[in-house]
């Protein structure tokens, strides 16, 4: 019986009429041994990394206006190894890109044997969070992780793995995913579509395994963040899923540096407490105050967008490529004006 | 723990659901085991002597019922080893509250256990900690926010074993929570920890208690770690037999005998010596040894060896060739930098060395 089976099975004694309840000895030891398997096949492949680099601070979430001090959190690394996870016999290591951002001096890799042999940064993804590092082959034995087939679904378990604060013993914290394809520039360290899911991740987490209870590949850790700009983060975490990684694994393998792409901007801010979409400030130097937008203006479109609130406006630009004109409709005074803006580049990605 | 600090402790805690399926009959749920241990949990308060400028300090947490003759075991965040023996109350869910004897105190396993009037209690067994694996599915108990006293139940929250590691030097600038004094193996529990929990339990899926629930929770991780039940069940068993085992005297560990010498590499009692160590790759020395020629040279910890007889120096590696490539009494021409200063070339007449 493989472990897919036994967790089959499991789930028939656990979850399903059976009348167990009684019995916990029974329920839920069959779910925890399916946990228990699924972390050990995984664990196998996933490795400790420690990074000398001189670290650049990486700019401000999106979510905080652009100039300002990057949030403590954001920039936070941890006293204790990183984690990463080896993906074929060759010797390459995904890793996140935040765990490699900056100078590198050395990368040591450590196994979970405890041995340490040296890694070499290869390529980088920035806007998947993602590098990849590379041991010699015959430095030490390797097991490869396999690869999911497929994205998993909303609710399937997952397990987020890591080799932090304790190489040789590791963590695995349990989860499901919450959602798939999300694409947020705001709050996530990942900037095209990834996963979102439960499990608890911390600081050394990042650049782990996220596994399913095949103990397979479903993505790597992203850059950890513990707090919400609203306050403790509720437990959330992304991976840059399997499919995006193989999208770039070649590049990657080539050595190349793959940098995030320019963001839009219009240089607008809400007025706050405002029922209607209200611009309450412009950013000197950007599009908006070139194309003559003014505090005060009251919107009501963009382009073909009738906007009802200030998500309907930012998600439009969102969409939109610097260089791109957007004609916003206001309301001055007593006037209707259709304002023609060319976008500029978001500072500070 | 200590009352003062709940509110602060509240603010850091990482807060969890509960993971408790629907109470539907045939649906196998987490209700057998809080019904078989909730009723053995007790919640404790107490008073120890005034400490650092504080007054008289009043502490309260979980306990749990360990034998059927009423034992309680608890943490030394709980019920301190100082604590005023006649100041002890302990109470199960909805009961009255209870005196309870002060048996004995670990501060070295942060443990402590009482014992209750004579009479028969419902009681948690004892697992094995040492079964657990990563993926295990355990519990906590307890008086999370002092719900026993307020709200006359038991805090209950599920969770998996997410890690097995030390609390050691690693985390020692970092505890959060300045009574905890136990240092060594945890199992790390993603089953959320809140004030109040510290002193109960760790349950696995059969209902027995395999570890007992520190605040020792550190800024890497911040998630709760027990103090797992196979160290303590040594000093629990003298305990329960009534034989009052206390710690170990502290002693200073002695510094380890130098290693034995390999016998097959001969000792080269003419080698050249500067007294100079280095850590990293950079040749940056690391330390200068007392009354060497380095020290004579007035070298410090930090000074890079920039050149040795007019070769530059780019490692450890290479500095220790070159003085090899010299006899004991020569004189060497050795440029440093200290500092950001500009560099300065000294002549040192290596010395012998010691042995």
């Amino acid at each position: 019986m493989n472990r897919f089976h036994a967790f089959l099975a499991a789930c028939a004694l656990a979850f399903p009429a059976v009348a167990r309840a009684d019995d916990p000895d029974t329920s839920w030891q069959k779910v925890q041994e399916a946990f228990a398997s699924a972390i050990e096949t995984g664990h196998k492949s996933t490795v400790g990394l420690e990074v000398k680099a001189d670290f650049r601070t990486p700019p401000p979430p999106m979510n905080l206006e652009p100039g300002a001090a990057s949030d403590p959190n954001y920039t936070k690394r941890p006293s204790t190894p990183t984690s990463g996870v080896v993906i074929d016999k060759e010797g390459d290591i995904l890793t996140s890109f935040f765990n490699v951002d900056g100078k590198v001096k050395k990368i040591t890799v450590i196994f979970p044997d405890g041995k340490s042999v040296e890694g070499k940064l290869l390529g980088v993804d920035e806007s998947k969070d993602l590098a990849l590092i590379k041991v010699d082959p015959k430095a030490h034995d390797l097991s490869p992780i396999e690869w999911a087939e497929e994205q998993p679904a909303v609710g399937a378990f997952v397990m987020a793995l890591g080799r932090s604060p304790e190489p040789t013993s590791g963590t695995a914290t349990r989860g499901i995913v919450s959602a798939v394809d999300r694409v947020d520039q705001m709050y996530n360290s990942i900037w095209e579509q990834s996963i979102q899911f439960d499990a608890k991740t911390n600081y050394g987490n990042s650049g782990g395994p996220v596994i399913d209870l095949h103990g397979r590949l479903v993505g790597t850790v992203a850059h950890v963040r513990l707090q919400s700009p609203w306050g403790q983060n509720s437990g959330i975490s992304f991976c840059t899923p399997g499919w995006k990684i193989k999208e770039v694994l070649a590049d990657l393998k080539a050595g190349k540096r793959l940098g995030k792409p320019k963001l839009p901007f219009l240089g607008v801010g809400p007025k706050e407490g405002a029922g209607t979409v209200i611009i309450g400030s412009i950013s000197p130097g950007t599009a908006a105050e070139k194309a003559g937008l003014l505090p005060g203006d009251l919107v009501l479109q963009i382009d073909e967008i009738k906007v009802k609130d200030w998500a309907d406006f930012t998600n439009y630009i969102k969409k939109k490529k610097p260089g791109d004109t957007v004609t916003v409709k206001v309301t001055r005074g007593e006037e209707t004006l259709d304002i023609q803006a060319v976008l500029g580049e978001r500072p500070n990605n | 723990m200590r009352f003062l600090s709940s509110a602060v402790l509240a603010a850091v805690i990482v807060a969890g659901a509960v993971g408790t399926a629907v109470a539907d009959p045939g649906v196998a749920t987490h209700e057998p085991v809080v019904d078989k241990v909730s009723p053995a949990i007790v919640s404790i308060a107490c008073k120890s002597p005034p400490r650092k400028n504080m007054g008289e300090m009043g502490w309260f947490g979980t306990g749990t019922v360990i034998s059927e003759d009423g034992a309680i075991l608890t943490s030394t965040t709980v019920v301190p080893t100082d604590v005023k023996p006649d100041s002890i109350e302990v109470s199960f869910a909805r009961g009255k509250k209870i005196k309870a004897e002060f048996v004995c105190a670990s501060a070295e396993l942060e443990i402590a256990m009482l014992r209750l009037p004579k009479g028969k209690y419902p009681w948690v067994p004892m697992g094995d900690s040492k079964t657990l694996k990563l993926g295990h599915v355990v519990y906590t108990f307890g008086n999370c926010q002092n719900v026993m006293e307020n709200d006359d139940q038991v805090a209950f929250a599920q969770g998996e074993v997410s890690g097995f590691y030390k609390i050691s030097d690693v985390f020692e600038d970092k505890a959060w929570y300045e009574w905890c004094t136990y240092k060594g193996d945890v199992v790390e529990t993603t089953a959320p920890l809140n004030p109040g929990v510290d002193g109960g339990p760790l349950i696995d899926c059969h209902g027995r208690l395999v570890g007992i629930m520190s605040l020792s929770y550190n800024e890497t991780r911040w998630l709760g770690v027990a103090v797992p039940q196979h160290i303590l069940a040594d000093r629990i068993g003298h305990w329960l037999k009534g034989e009052a085992v206390k710690d170990a005297p502290k002693v200073t560990p002695k510094k380890p005998d130098p290693l034995p010498k390999d016998p097959d590499v001969e000792e080269d009692e003419d080698a050249p010596y500067l007294g100079v160590s280095f850590e990293a790759d950079e040749p940056v020395i690391a330390s200068v040894a007392k009354g060497s020629p380095a020290a004579k040279a007035k070298l410090e910890a930090g000074d890079r060896i920039v050149k040795i007889d007019g070769k530059d120096m780019k490692s450890p590696a290479g500095v220790a060739k070159a003085i090899k490539s010299h006899k004991p009494g020569d004189v060497i021409e050795l440029t440093v930098q200290h500092g950001e200063k500009e560099t300065t070339t000294l002549k040192i007449k290596l010395g012998y060395q010691p042995m």
